[in-house]
């Protein structure tokens, strides 16, 4: 007996559950999974978030450890305090303005490999972590559920920042540390992009 | 003392005002009422992640930490059972404010001390049973709806505790510790909303 090819084996499963598929009804706007999934992504639509979430990582991976694990640490902490602020109705100044140069912040200390110390990270990503989760708290959505949206609103932001360590990992080669510096450069200037209103 | 043991349960007992938070089905057959009284604490957010958050700081505390504070946890546990009879809806905010310390204190030190874990264990257990009862004296509910209130409020504090324990045992790697640390520092996050939630919307 011959084994089917394996690309042909997914097409084939593939192609059959595209063509039954149909629109979702499981979630009609309401409770828990709305509130998750409003949440969830909400920081991972905004480019500006992305880039800084990801930026935490990235610049951990260049201090090293126990930086590249205890910024992560910190920094949904931090951000969810900004959030209670943002909830609560406690105004911050110059939000978007904060958001948009930690872009530029972040990506410029990655793309010149800064090596600060834990403490001088900490505070820095402390800081634009109080603007980032401001920006959440404010928008939050009324309607949905606040206990899922505050779930999905960490588990998007934690799973950014994964997702930064993970590419962080490429500085351990010396071709992944230019590119790891070079997405710090783009992080800056998409970061520049929004500070003076092109994006 | 012993005057002071009868009197507590009676005086929770006969001030127990309307409760607003669970309604429980007090005509419920036994099973029920267990599983009722496990499901407060299974699908209340406010109470369960305070408690999965106290798991987490004890094995990261040492490795048999849950054993070691477990019976003050119990002795948090059997005191709320009365105190839940005074206590009002705002409790429920104090739990989470003392979830957002134990997450942070777990996320944030490296080394934990036995004063820290022996008061968030106490308190932990003390405001667990006070929300779960919220306003209900003492035997006004079936005996089994207690009963699995302490049996969820026990198996979840466990539950966590031994995931730790398990993967800092079985992976012997750094990360794993940080890794501990970054579950800690979730919950937190997620409690500090539902904190400024609760104030927001009181």
């Amino acid at each position: 007996m011959t084994r089917p090819n394996s690309a042909a084996a997914t097409l084939s499963l593939a192609i059959p559950l595209t063509l039954i598929a149909f629109a979702a009804q499981a979630h009609t706007g309401e409770g828990i999974n709305t509130g998750f999934a409003s949440g969830f992504w909400h920081p991972i639509l905004g480019w500006d978030h992305v880039v800084a979430m990801v930026a935490v990582g990235l610049w951990g991976a260049f201090l090293g450890a126990p930086a590249i694990w205890i910024l992560p640490v910190v920094f949904p902490l931090v951000m969810a305090v900004g959030g209670a602020l943002g909830v609560i109705g406690v105004p911050l100044p110059a939000v978007e303005t904060g958001i948009a140069l930690s872009g530029v912040v972040l990506g410029l200390l990655i793309a010149f490999a800064v090596r600060a110390p834990i403490w001088v990270a900490a505070v820095i990503v402390g800081i634009f972590a109080i603007f980032h989760g401001h920006a959440h708290g404010t928008e939050l959505p009324e309607a949905f559920s606040a206990y899922g949206y505050a779930v999905g609103f960490v588990v998007g932001t934690g799973l950014l920042h994964l997702l930064g360590i993970g590419l962080g990992f490429l500085t351990r080669y010396q071709q992944g540390k230019m590119a790891v510096r070079g997405a710090g450069g783009v992080i800056a200037a998409v970061g520049a992009a929004f500070l003076f209103g092109i994006a | 003392m012993r005057k002071a043991v009868l009197v507590s349960p009676l005086a929770a007992t006969f001030a127990a005002s309307r409760a607003e938070a669970h309604a429980f089905e007090i005509g419920a057959d036994y099973y029920s009422q267990f599983l009722e009284g496990a499901s407060v604490v299974f699908t209340y957010p406010s109470l369960l992640l305070p408690t999965l958050a106290l798991g987490i700081l004890l094995s990261l505390w040492r490795l048999d930490g849950l054993l070691r504070v477990w019976p003050l946890f119990l002795i948090g546990l059997a005191a709320g059972l009365v105190l839940g009879a005074f206590v009002g809806p705002a409790v429920s905010t104090v739990l989470t404010a003392v979830g957002v310390v134990t997450a942070a204190l777990a996320a944030v030190l490296g080394r934990h001390v036995w004063a820290e874990a022996a008061v968030l264990a106490l308190a932990t257990g003390l405001l667990v049973t006070s929300v779960s009862l919220e306003g209900h004296g003492l035997f006004e509910l079936g005996v089994f709806i207690y009963l699995g209130i302490l049996f969820a409020a026990n198996i979840a504090l466990a539950w966590s505790a031994a995931m730790v324990r398990l993967a800092l045992e079985q992976i012997d790697q750094p990360w794993v510790r940080i890794g501990g640390r970054v579950a800690a520092s979730w919950i937190g996050a997620i409690l500090v909303l539902m904190l400024a939630f609760a104030i927001a919307n009181p």
